[in-house]
């Protein structure tokens, strides 16, 4: 099984886990209103003081796609997932980089693994479940 | 005049990847924090200085976080208003 690590787990370089939750809502709320530049440097920032802290990977991993930075994509996807395998938004924004990058059959893979935790968890986000989808008939018309 | 209703779409709709983000805290959270931000800044921003070597890549980057961290916070490093 699987060992759930918590944020106070593991090296933050003098950051408690509540002043990581609040720098990343800055990153995210730059976002949200289109400063890409500044969440960036936020969330590179982030990754730097705390290298196992899931959503800054996830906030890069976007912001690589929207850049087509894809090498990028594909690594700080891979660094969300493999701290939190368990996580499915981790594994379905590694599928949607690996089919941008044209991987099809890791991407179908993973996408079989999320496609199972989804099918299995009554109350499941509804944004995950249209975003798997989309990603499935993405897979279904590129594969 | 018309009645026009304006509904705004959701974030889904327009970046939906950015709506999978996880939520984790309220960004107005920071503002508590201002002077926690500042020392970091001051230590980080020393270490910089005092560096005869190239900039070790994570001081950078936790430097340029917390610059971006304090403009936000409106607070101009001691530097700047020399």
């Amino acid at each position: 099984m699987a060992r759930t690590r918590k944020l106070s787990d593991v090296l933050k370089r003098g950051y408690s886990d509540q002043e990581i939750h609040h720098i990343y809502e800055l990153a995210r709320f730059n976002l949200e209103n289109g400063q890409i530049a500044k969440a960036e440097t936020i969330l590179k920032g982030l990754v730097a003081v705390a290298p196992e802290f899931v959503p800054a990977y996830l906030g890069l991993t976007y912001i690589d796609l929207l850049n087509d930075n894809f090498d990028s994509a594909l690594h700080n996807a891979k660094e969300a997932h493999k701290f939190d395998p368990s996580s499915p938004i981790a594994a379905i924004f590694l599928v949607t980089v690996l089919i941008s990058i044209g991987d099809f059959t890791t991407a179908g893979s993973h996408l079989g693994e999320v496609g199972d935790v989804i099918e299995t968890s009554p109350n499941q986000n509804s944004n995950l479940v249209r975003f798997y989808r989309a990603q499935l008939a993405r897979f279904k018309n590129l594969a | 005049m018309k009645d026009r209703t304006f509904i705004k779409p959701d974030l889904f709709s327009q970046a939906p990847m950015l709506s999978l983000l996880p939520v984790l805290s309220q960004v107005e959270k920071l503002k508590a924090m201002q002077s926690f931000f500042y020392a970091r800044y001051e230590k980080v921003a020393a270490i910089k200085e005092n560096s005869h070597e190239k900039i070790n890549d994570f001081i950078q980057a936790e430097y340029s976080m917390l610059i971006e961290i304090l403009d936000w916070l409106k607070m101009k490093p001691a530097k700047d208003q020399e």
